[in-house]
């Protein structure tokens, strides 16, 4: 594996998976429109193409992947972006990402915190969980540069995350896509009074 | 160059991922070629190899030279179809190459990296030291203090700080890697099975306007990226979808009307109620929430 070592920077405390994520995202991310719609109607035969067709890999590397179709095959199925649900693949241990490329032992820092983001009118509440995040991601993958760790210091709004801002440095590029509404949007109005009780 | 840098990195760090628990069908002339291709790749035109070529390292030489050797046979063993030997040889040859690649490290690269990531860490336990001292003191508690061990914080970034200057990049990293565990353990104890409610809440009718234009137009882009990508259910839907739009734009020049005489109230209600049917047809368009 060290040829490895020689190619990335040491700085990329980047897990495996998030890199498996990367890949494995449709062509259409490479297009002007980062959260386009239409992967979502993609027709199954142009879902997950191979690494050679998939416009992200090339070089003779390429056609040494395992394909997303044999790779996939055990894993639950979400119903957009490269329909697999990754949140319940870990959760249900059908994956278990190195969290550290070179140590197997090492352990991700789980943060169980939620923010929920109160939207005015008949949307859902926003709840963004801390948990689920950091199962994968460092807390620099996020902190500072797309949210500062403080409230009223980010201004996230649904047009800075279709243009592929805030939540949407990563929603529709390499985790599911906006269009999956109610997976953001997952907290009914009638329980916000008692929002502490009702994220569960 | 850098892209197809990228894909055998990728292709590396792939099978440490998922070789080991999702097992492939075993594809197997496929792949044995495939194998070669990239090891012909490795031995012959890859930055290493390059360097290696370059260098006047005469043992390194040697070794890509015996790894071309390998290449050479393992591509004959496969065009006769003895596919075991062909891998054989393969695996000697990326051994070989791993082996040889080791003394090639790009200097300069990994010293600009590990610096790079020094200042990147320091900033973040720097930053989130901070905030935990925000949030021990809104909880108002020694008991959340004590999650954190200042003083051993303290020592360990001055150590990194020495090594650090002394050129120790790798032992700088290390210490400053394990002061940033510390406060990020500290950070999540702190807030633990915690939920915020970031609420709503407008300091003027100025304001809560403001939001209100940003939510309608929320919606109006939505509802274009659906239209764009015909999810409509049917013409009729469709069509009752665009009558909503224009009858949002017409709704909002009247409430940037009232909002510039300084009426924001009248504003705030005319996009409400047109937000509001925005919203209806937003599921008509096909969007499930
Ligand atoms: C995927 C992105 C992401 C990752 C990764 C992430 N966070 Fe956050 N964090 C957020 C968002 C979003 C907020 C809310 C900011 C706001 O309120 O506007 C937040 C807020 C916070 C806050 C502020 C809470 C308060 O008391 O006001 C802290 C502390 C925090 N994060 C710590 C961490 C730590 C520690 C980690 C790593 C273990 C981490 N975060 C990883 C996105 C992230
Ligand atoms: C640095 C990348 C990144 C950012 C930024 C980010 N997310 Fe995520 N998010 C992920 C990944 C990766 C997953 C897991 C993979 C997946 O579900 O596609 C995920 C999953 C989720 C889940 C699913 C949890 C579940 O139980 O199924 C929610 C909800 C979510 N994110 C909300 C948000 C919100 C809201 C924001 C912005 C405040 C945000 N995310 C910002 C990367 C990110
Ligand atoms: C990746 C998570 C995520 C997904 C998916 C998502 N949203 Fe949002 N949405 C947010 C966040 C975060 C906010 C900002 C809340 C706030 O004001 O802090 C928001 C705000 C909004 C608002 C309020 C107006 C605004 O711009 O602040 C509307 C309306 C909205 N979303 C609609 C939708 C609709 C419709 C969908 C599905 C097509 C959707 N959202 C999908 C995270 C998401």
């Amino acid at each position: 594996m060290s040829i490895v070592k020689n190619l990335i920077t040491p700085a990329a405390t980047v897990i495996a998976v998030f890199i498996l994520l990367l890949f494995l995202v449709n062509k259409e991310s490479h297009s002007a429109d980062p959260n386009q719609f239409n992967r979502l109607m993609a027709p199954p035969s142009k879902r997950n193409p191979p690494p050679t067709e998939d416009g992200i890999h090339d070089g003779p590397g390429a056609s040494m992947l395992q394909t997303p179709k044999s790779a996939f095959g055990t894993l639950p199925k979400s119903k957009s972006g490269n329909y697999i649900d990754w949140v319940k693949a870990l959760d249900e241990k059908k994956i278990q990402p190195r969290y550290d490329r070179n140590d197997p032992e090492v352990q991700p820092i789980v943060m169980d915190l939620n923010i929920v983001h109160e939207v005015k009118g008949s949307m859902p509440n926003v709840v963004y969980p801390h948990k689920q995040h950091t199962e994968w991601l460092d807390c620099s993958n996020c902190h500072p540069a797309i949210f500062v760790p403080q409230k009223g210091a980010n201004n996230i709004t649904m047009a800075s995350i279709l243009l592929g801002e805030k939540c949407g440095v990563c929603h529709g590029k390499v985790a599911f896509p906006v269009s999956e509404c109610r997976r953001c949007h997952s907290q009914k109005k009638k329980q916000s009074a008692g929002a502490k009780a009702a994220a569960k | 160059m850098v892209s197809t840098l990228r894909s055998v990195l990728i292709a590396l760090l792939l099978f440490a991922a998922v070789g080991g628990s999702v097992h492939a069908a075993s594809e197997k002339p496929g792949s044995v070629y495939n194998k070669v291709k990239f090891l012909d790749w490795l031995v012959h035109s890859s930055p290493v190899s390059v360097r290696i070529e370059k260098s006047d390292d005469e043992e390194a030489k040697q070794q890509l030279k015996r790894a071309r050797e390998m290449w050479e046979q393992a591509s004959e063993h496969s065009e006769k179809e003895e596919f075991e030997l062909a891998e054989v040889h393969i695996s000697e040859g990326l051994k070989l190459m791993t082996k040889v690649s080791r003394k090639f490290k790009d200097q300069d690269r990994v010293k600009q990296a590990r610096i790079d990531l020094y200042k990147q860490v320091k900033g973040h336990v720097e930053m989130f030291v901070v905030v935990f001292d925000r949030i021990a003191d809104e909880k108002g508690g020694d008991h959340i203090r004590k999650m954190l061990d200042r003083e051993k914080i303290d020592s360990l970034m001055a150590t990194a700080e020495e090594q650090y200057a002394d050129g120790d990049l790798a032992m700088a990293n290390h210490l400053m890697r394990q002061a940033a565990d510390m406060v990020d353990h500290a950070l999540s104890n702190a807030r633990h099975e915690e939920v915020l409610l970031r609420e709503l809440s407008f300091e003027s009718l100025e304001e809560e306007y403001a939001y209100e234009v940003q939510r309608n137009e929320s919606y109006v882009m939505i509802i274009d990226m659906l239209q764009k990508k015909k999810t409509a259910k049917s013409q009729a839907s469709a069509s009752f979808v665009q009558k909503m739009i224009d009858a949002n734009a017409k709704m909002r020049q009247q409430a940037d009307a009232a909002a510039e005489k300084g009426d924001f109230e009248e504003g705030i209600a005319l996009l409400e109620k047109s937000t509001d049917k925005l919203s209806r047809a937003l599921r008509v368009s096909g969007a499930s929430f």
